[in-house]
């Protein structure tokens, strides 16, 4: 099978290296530039080359061995390369394309096709907004090209786990098309999934509702987890204990129901914004609709650190210091979209605190991001960071943080306060590691 | 400079008398002359004055201006700009033009006007970008204004006439007011505002105002009530903006969020001043800085212009006509224009505080009327309340229009402008329909025999037109009838700088006050009428039921 992609984000370039591995023909419409022998190396260094933040997403080690090994099926196009052959599938994984930009490539695809007598499968994979596929196909047939099947076929690929989290979905959803588009899209799942009964048929519309929706309830538990964990602390009360109980009911289920300091991501954001923007553009447009509390209560988790850091040096932090452990939005992703770190690190600029930064892979996003700086540092080691320091803020839980040694820890710093962002540490246990210790609704109340 | 006799003993002001004798109906001087609607109309950048609806003729202009060459008034511009002791009884200068001028343009012994001006933008973006933080770390969502008089009314006027102009960066920052004494608005207010995010401005020139203090204190406790860290609470939620840094400190605001302003910025002058932060805040910093420019600009036009092409020295010469020739003692404010709500109430404070004199600037007892009885409210509102009494009472009553050309002409909703628009052109036609009515009265129509459908007319009134309502057009309207109050003032040779009238009041309260507190000793207040002791006795009965 012959597929196009067009995109140039993790989910574009993962979908390419994955069905390349199945044996198809995917030419990457991107505007990076590859080396000829392209080795892990060039391709990090290629990486790095663009500069763009959201690049960093893409240095996930498993993706980046898929794409490597891939190279000879694999091969990046110029955005608006011509059609050479026949291209069985277009897949549009543009991030926040506007309309006229998908009409665009599709219009270049239709004539393609319709020269060759071809019919053509155009699929659409990122959050749009409702209604948006069967809009497209409407306004190509008004050009008079019907040789084009317009699909939506939400992915639900996650940073971190690019690749796994394609090929072990657990189910698939795809809108609209004819039999014969959704035959050409079974294909490409059926390596991974041989089981029919997975893949779920509906409309386009409905598709695109769906996967606003998952992301959108998603969101609304992180929420209301992270509001419980106010009350938590409020009433002292440890609220991991609550978070098992809630999770060990069948019908809530324990996914999703960690209390931290904020979600982020490009995907996510992106799809919640749709979503938002969906009820705002209802009928029964509300300006505050249980969407809008939930972006809120994440904006102010986001804060939180800092207004606990605050408060146990009584607006006194003028000159401390800070050891910022993990600024990646999740771990296994070198992407800083919508992490607590954004909000962080000018709140304490802005107050002339001194931040040491340390992040397994993320730390030079950080730098693109904020440029040369007088008051922060970066560090090579969670230890060194801590040298010295009036407090550490945990924001990503990465795997390196769970079982330092707490204890030498407490005696590198100035004062042994532990925020932890993504209660990853049993209180008890870094209390008597001589911290003073709080994390979100658990630990001690600041 | 000559003593300044009084006006009754000018020359031009006999002239103007006979003048006046000559004057017909409003209706009859525009029979003579037809082209008066273009004549008398006298434009700067940002407002248009027309005056062809006074009861006035061509004579009668080059008699005001005699009078105003008469007057002195050109040397007493002069001194007041350059910071002469124009306010004697009080030996200060009054220098609010001096708040305008634009940082380029400042002279260097003034550079604790930009000093000031920074500090103020400092504070602004702190509070706009979320690093001002409360107590408990939170974000400052809203602000309130504790101040009385000059520290209330200008600012909430401004903040109300703009509001839809506020910057992005003012986010959704919430920006109160809260002047009265017996704590009715900031009690509301309290009900619903969460102490940990939200600041408050307490701006008073000698930080000794009872009004603002006994709210201030009160907003203390409350804060106090949920942070007991007094220090903590204090520098995160008080910001005091006042002459008196002594007194601030005092009462417990730290330094970095004392806001200063001078002696010689009157309270009723002050909105220009750091006073003038609650308009910062709520519209954004940039907006402030283009209210001072417009007023600036109107500076400059009132400094260099002829008299008869500057536009506030052509307001307050009407007015002494009005007042002291036709002897019309009431003057009506009618802004068509809903932002304006609070401008009426602003200028009673500009007008009758400065102008609502007796003596000269020595001391000396006049014998003339010196500011009407002014007053006013939103004219298409007006209309439906005393403009009755304009048309067919028996008062005459002097009024000035008030309307911005151009409104919705930003991009809004479609849905609804056009709808919008309709309803500004509604109010346009209304607006100019009462000032024909005014003044034509039943010529506007054709005589009526019915009595009572009997419209006079012969009230004159001015239309001040704005090309929109911005903050710059604002800043001049402003400045406007600040500058009118000053001619006014000099030709009425009183001072419109001070305001003893107001003191013996607070005096007397504060000798009431212990008829009323909890350790009552009523000998304190000393011998008292028999009308005071009885309305006390009765209030306190009723307050232990």
């Amino acid at each position: 099978m012959k597929i196009r992609i067009l995109g140039d984000g993790l989910e574009a370039w993962t979908i390419a290296a994955v069905f390349a591995s199945t044996g198809c023909h995917v030419e990457l419409a991107s505007n990076m530039k590859l080396a000829v022998n392209m080795t892990s190396a060039s391709f990090l260094s290629d990486i790095e080359k663009q500069n763009n933040s959201l690049k960093n997403e893409l240095v996930e080690p498993d993706l980046i061995r898929l794409i490597v090994e891939q190279k000879d099926r694999l091969t990046v196009i110029p955005q608006d390369n011509e059609y050479r052959d026949h291209i069985d599938i277009l897949l549009d994984a543009r991030l926040d394309a506007a309309e006229e930009k998908h009409l665009i490539a599709l219009e270049r695809y239709a004539n393609s096709c319709s020269e060759n007598n071809n019919l053509g499968v155009y699929v659409l994979t990122q959050p749009v907004k409702v209604g948006a596929t069967d809009a497209l196909e409407e306004r190509l047939k008004n050009t008079g090209l019907t040789c084009i099947d317009c699909v939506y076929w939400p992915l639900f690929i996650e940073s971190g786990r690019a690749v796994e989290s394609y090929v072990t979905a657990e189910r698939y959803i795809i809108g609209g098309g004819c039999e014969e588009s959704q035959n050409k899209i079974k294909q490409l799942i059926h390596p991974f999934n041989r089981n029919n009964s997975s893949i779920m048929l509906m409309p386009a519309k409905a598709a695109e509702m769906t996967k606003l929706a998952i992301n959108g309830m998603l969101a609304t538990r992180v929420s209301f987890m992270n509001e419980l964990a106010a009350l938590a602390s409020e009433h002292e009360v440890d609220i991991d204990f609550v978070r098992q109980g809630l999770g060990s009911d069948p019908r809530i289920g324990s996914q999703y129901l960690y209390p931290g300091c904020g979600f982020g991501g490009d995907a996510f954001l992106n799809t919640l914004n749709h979503l938002s923007e969906e009820f705002e553009r209802g009928k029964e447009s509300k300006k505050y609709n249980l969407l809008s509390s939930v972006w809120e209560i994440n904006q102010q988790q986001k804060d939180l650190l800092f207004q606990k850091f605050w408060r146990y040096f009584n607006a006194d932090i003028k000159g401390c210091s800070v050891a910022i452990w993990g600024c990646a939005f999740k771990p296994e992703t070198a992407s800083i979209i919508g992490s607590a770190a954004l909000e962080l690190i000018p709140s304490l600029l802005a107050h002339d605190v001194f931040i040491k930064i340390y992040d397994p892979i993320a730390a030079n996003s950080v730098q693109s991001w904020l440029g040369e700086h007088p008051l922060v540092e970066y560090s090579s080691s969670p230890e060194e960071s801590a040298q010295d320091v009036n407090a550490i803020m945990l924001l990503t839980d990465w795997k390196i943080f769970w079982n330092l040694d707490l204890r030498s820890i407490a005696k590198l710093m100035r004062t042994p306060l532990l925020l932890d962002g993504r209660n990853i540490y049993d209180p008890e246990q870094a209390r008597t590691s001589g911290l003073i210790y709080s994390g979100i609704g658990r630990g001690e109340t600041i | 400079m000559a003593k300044n006799n009084l006006l009754t003993e000018r020359k031009a002001f006999q002239f103007l008398k006979e003048n006046a004798e000559n004057i017909p109906h409003i209706a009859e001087i525009f029979d003579k002359q037809p082209a008066r609607g273009k004549d008398y109309i006298i434009q700067t950048e940002g407002i248009t004055l027309d005056i062809s609806k006074q009861r006035v003729n061509d004579d009668s202009i080059k008699l005001l201006c005699d009078l105003y060459y008469e007057s002195n008034v050109p040397e007493h511009i002069k001194m007041l700009f350059n910071g002469s002791l124009v306010n004697k009884s009080e030996d200060r200068a009054a220098l609010h033009t001096q708040l305008r001028v634009p940082k380029e343009k400042q002279k260097e012994s003034y550079n604790i006007v930009n000093d000031q001006l920074d500090h103020m933008e400092l504070i602004v973006n702190q509070i706009h970008n979320g690093t001002w933080r409360g107590f408990s770390g939170k974000r400052i969502t809203d602000v309130v204004n504790l101040g009385v008089g000059g520290s209330d009314l200008g600012p909430l006027m401004v903040c109300h006439a703009l509001r839809e102009y506020s910057l992005p960066s003012v986010g959704s920052l919430n920006v109160h007011f809260a002047s009265t004494i017996d704590g009715s608005q900031l009690f509301g207010l309290l009900k619903d505002l969460k102490p940990e995010t939200t600041v408050f401005l307490i701006a008073s020139k000698s930080f000794t105002t009872i009004d603002t203090l006994s709210n201030a204190n009160t907003a203390r406790s409350w804060l106090l009530s949920v942070c007991p860290n007094k220090e903590l609470m204090l520098r995160c939620h008080f910001i005091g903006i006042s002459s008196s840094a002594e007194k601030m400190s005092e009462w417990g605001i730290v330094e970095k969020n004392q806001l200063s302003i001078w002696d010689w910025v009157g309270g009723r002058y002050s909105l220009w001043s750091s006073v003038g932060l609650s308009i910062a805040l709520a519209l954004g910093m940039p907006l402030f800085r283009e209210l001072l420019k417009g007023a600036h600009s109107l500076d400059e036009h009132y400094r260099t212009s002829p008299p008869e092409k500057n536009i506030p020295v052509m307001m307050a010469l009407i007015g002494i006509w009005n007042v002291n020739i036709l002897n019309i003692k009431a003057q009506a404010i009618l802004p068509y224009d809903g932002r304006l709500k609070y401008f009426p109430s602003y200028l009673t404070q500009l007008e009758m505080e400065s102008n609502g004199k007796s003596v000269t600037q020595d001391g000396e007892p006049i014998d003339y009327s010196t500011c009407p009885i002014l007053w006013g409210e939103v004219g298409a509102n007006a209309q439906h309340a005393f403009y009755q009494l304009l048309h067919q009472g028996t008062q005459s009553v002097a009024a000035d229009f008030i309307l911005a050309a151009k409104r919705y002409d930003t991009n809004q909703d479609d849905s609804h402008k056009n709808s919008l628009v309709a309803q500004h052109e509604l109010n346009i036609s209304n607006c100019l329909a009462q000032s024909r009515v005014l003044a034509f009265g039943n010529y506007a129509i054709g005589n009526n025999s019915n009595p009572f459908r009997n419209y006079p007319g012969n009230q004159p009134s001015s239309t001040l037109v704005l090309p929109k309502l911005d903050a710059f057009t604002l800043g001049s309207l402003i400045a406007c009838y600040e500058h009118k109050v000053f001619t006014q003032a000099v030709i009425w040779g009183i001072n419109p700088f001070d305001q003893w009238g107001v003191e013996l009041g607070k005096q007397v309260a504060s000798q009431l006050k212990c008829l009323f507190s909890e350790d009552n000793e009523p000998n304190k207040a000393g011998a008292l009428d028999s009308s005071t002791l009885a309305l006390a006795s009765m209030i306190q009965d009723f307050r232990k039921e």
